[in-house]
């Protein structure tokens, strides 16, 4: 307190903005410098977390920890037992597993037609594609070995057959063949149509749906994403054993692009960090010129002070507070000009994501702004505290 | 013991060089608790040179100089800064207030130096401000004062700490007669109230009101006496 009380920072800060009030065009180009970096700096921070959020979104809609696999060889073989037993074989790192298999049909209820995706999967598709039922349930295992006809509806699909009535239980027709709605999907957001214009039904009905036996596409899903990354290099293994080469498969993780992806905003973090920090100490520099030039033009208002007791620290202080604060002001604007660019990046290339600086994000800079003038500023501030009295006075 | 005490005081600009100027050559005094003492010389005579170090703004060349039994070449920049803020109030010519302060705010600052909270160092101030008659100035900057009134303010600011010695470095010298007069009963109502006063002026009217005179010529001591009737108590009685 005593030492706090000695710096006299009340005295100093109500000075400093005495100061930038009586010098506004020239406190304002000042800070220019402050605010330009310190809006770069938010900008590009929030930017940043925007893509991730949004690639966090899209790991939502596929859901996380998923490996999909593909087999091009044959075109018209089923691989599904091999791929069920590998799964039974990892069962400490598989939580679940479905074909994926998709087709486009005709599906009809009543008077209305629609075209629509059918997804032919297993009991687990909806936990394998992050989907979650709303309503009635998912088909089961047994609806599977007798190659039921059943389904279970996408929600922008439930709208568009029934509307407002419930669908459970009735029937529509796939492809002039009958299946039994025994379920429906919560919506999906942030993916569009695409995403809910779907009916999932038991992958046993390939051969009545598409006149194959081929099941060639699959999605494995894992219990972490360690688990991931194993299942990945286990199914690459299976693939290559069952193609007999290293290209007639496909097995594909969103996790492994995650890294690359952190890799890749890491480097862009470094890249524009380094902008911003270059920006930031001509920042400073201007505030280190603007400060000897105050100190230069007060040098009699120093020989004063001196005169009346000023201390060589009372003068570093006032200085230093002054410099700080000045850099703090630009700071601020800084980061409201940020924040504003922000929202309208979130809203342009985000799809109207409100998207703004975190709050550790804008406390920071703010103190890293107040760092920036005390550090430029001590130059000029202890030029001035070394000002000799009698010289100062005389300055005109 | 003397106040102020000076032995064989030099002051040299430029030593040894083509230019070098002896403001001060070899000078010698004793000034005493409660006196009220006029420096008088013209241009050049080193009596603002004297005023500087009397006042620890500046220190001599060579020679000692204690004030209040301290020498004064043994303290830090720090130790002088305390000095001034504690032992002597200041009044220039020019006045030398902070253009950006108001009255109050001015005579506030060696308070503020001297680490006095908020609210007494404001109450100190207004008395300062009311002891030369400038209550109702509180709030008024220095541009929007005549010279009497800002000089009058800078004696404000100069007592509001009480020293017990103040400084004035020709207070009058840009002041017209009337407000000189102002001044200069204020100085000796203050040596009244037990300040030693010292006044530095090149004006032998002025210097009459002091109780005490020294000539200063070429940077030496030409003449030292007493006045038998200041004329301040003259013209205050």
């Amino acid at each position: 307190m005593n030492i706090l009380r000695s710096l006299k920072l009340g005295q100093s800060f109500s000075m400093a903005l005495k100061s930038i009030k009586n010098n506004k065009g020239r406190s304002f180009l000042t800070m220019l410098g402050i605010i330009i970096g310190l809006a770069a700096v938010i900008t590009l921070v929030t930017l940043i977390s925007g893509v991730q959020k949004q690639f966090m979104m899209s790991f939502e809609q596929m859901g996380t920890n998923v490996v999909q696999v593909e087999y091009y060889m044959d075109q018209n073989r089923d691989i599904s037992r091999e791929i069920y037993d590998k799964t039974l074989e990892l069962s400490e790192l598989v939580e679940a597993y479905t074909p994926n298999i998709s087709t486009h049909n005709q599906v009809q209820h009543k008077d209305k037609s629609v075209q629509c995706r059918i997804m032919l999967g297993s009991e687990s598709y909806d936990k394998c594609s992050n989907y979650t039922i709303e309503r009635g349930t998912m088909f089961t295992y047994p609806n599977i070995q007798n190659a039921d006809r059943v389904a279970v509806l996408g929600s922008k699909t439930r709208k568009d057959l029934f509307d407002y009535d419930n669908p459970i239980g009735q029937s529509i027709r796939i492809n002039g063949e009958r299946f039994t709605v025994v379920g429906v999907f919560e919506e999906k957001t942030g993916g569009g149509d695409y995403m809910n214009n779907i009916i999932v039904v038991p992958y046993t009905n390939n051969r009545l749906l598409r006149k194959t036996p081929a099941v060639t596409s699959f999605i494995v899903k894992a219990t972490s994403n360690e688990a991931t990354l194993e299942v990945v290099k286990e199914m690459e293994a299976l693939m290559k054993e069952i193609s007999g080469n290293d290209w007639g498969y496909w097995v594909y993780s969103e996790n492994q692009y995650m890294e690359m992806y952190n890799e890749q905003t890491a480097m862009l973090s470094m890249a524009g960090g380094g902008i911003a920090g270059i920006s930031l100490i001509v920042g400073g520099i201007g505030i280190m010129n603007i400060m000897l030039v105050s100190v230069t033009e007060r040098t009699r208002e120093i020989g004063i002070r001196k005169s009346i007791g000023a201390r060589r620290i009372d003068i570093i202080s006032q200085f230093l507070i002054e410099a700080g604060t000045i850099s703090l002001l630009g700071g601020l604007v800084g980061i409201a000009v940020g924040a504003f660019l922000s929202l309208i990046i979130g809203r342009i290339m985000f799809d109207n994501m409100i998207l703004l600086p975190s709050l550790p994000l804008v406390l920071g800079a703010a103190a890293f702004s107040i760092f920036i003038g005390m550090f430029f500023g001590f130059y000029p501030a202890n030029r001035a505290s070394k000002l000799h009295p009698i010289e100062a006075l005389r300055a005109e | 013991m003397a106040l102020i005490e000076m032995n064989g005081i030099y002051k040299v600009y430029h030593p040894g060089e083509e230019n070098e100027v002896r403001a001060l050559n070899g000078v010698s005094l004793q000034i005493h608790r409660g006196e009220f003492v006029a420096v008088l010389g013209t241009s050049g005579s080193g009596k603002s040179t004297m005023m500087n170090i009397m006042g620890c703004l500046d220190v001599p060349t060579a020679g000692e100089y204690l004030l209040g039994g301290t020498n004064v070449k043994e303290l830090s920049d720090n130790q002088l800064s305390r000095v001034r803020s504690l032992a002597i109030g200041f009044i220039f010519q020019g006045y030398n207030l902070i253009k950006d302060l108001t009255a109050l705010e001015n005579v506030e600052l060696p308070l503020i130096y001297r680490n006095i909270g908020k609210s007494r160092r404001r109450k100190m101030a207004q008395e300062a401000l009311a002891a030369v008659g400038l209550s109702g100035r509180l709030h008024h900057r220095p541009s929007e004062m005549s010279g009497g009134q800002q000089q009058r303010v800078a004696i404000a600011r100069a007592i509001s700490t009480a020293p017990p010695i103040v400084m004035a470095d020709e207070p009058t010298g840009n002041l017209d007669t009337a407000s000189s007069i102002e001044i200069m009963e204020l100085l000796g109502e203050l040596n009244r109230q037990g300040t030693t006063v010292i006044l530095i002026t090149h004006d032998i009217e002025t210097a009459e009101y002091a109780s005490r005179i020294i000539e200063l010529r070429d940077g030496r001591i030409i003449r030292d006496h007493l006045q038998q009737r200041p004329a301040g108590e003259e013209a205050g009685a």
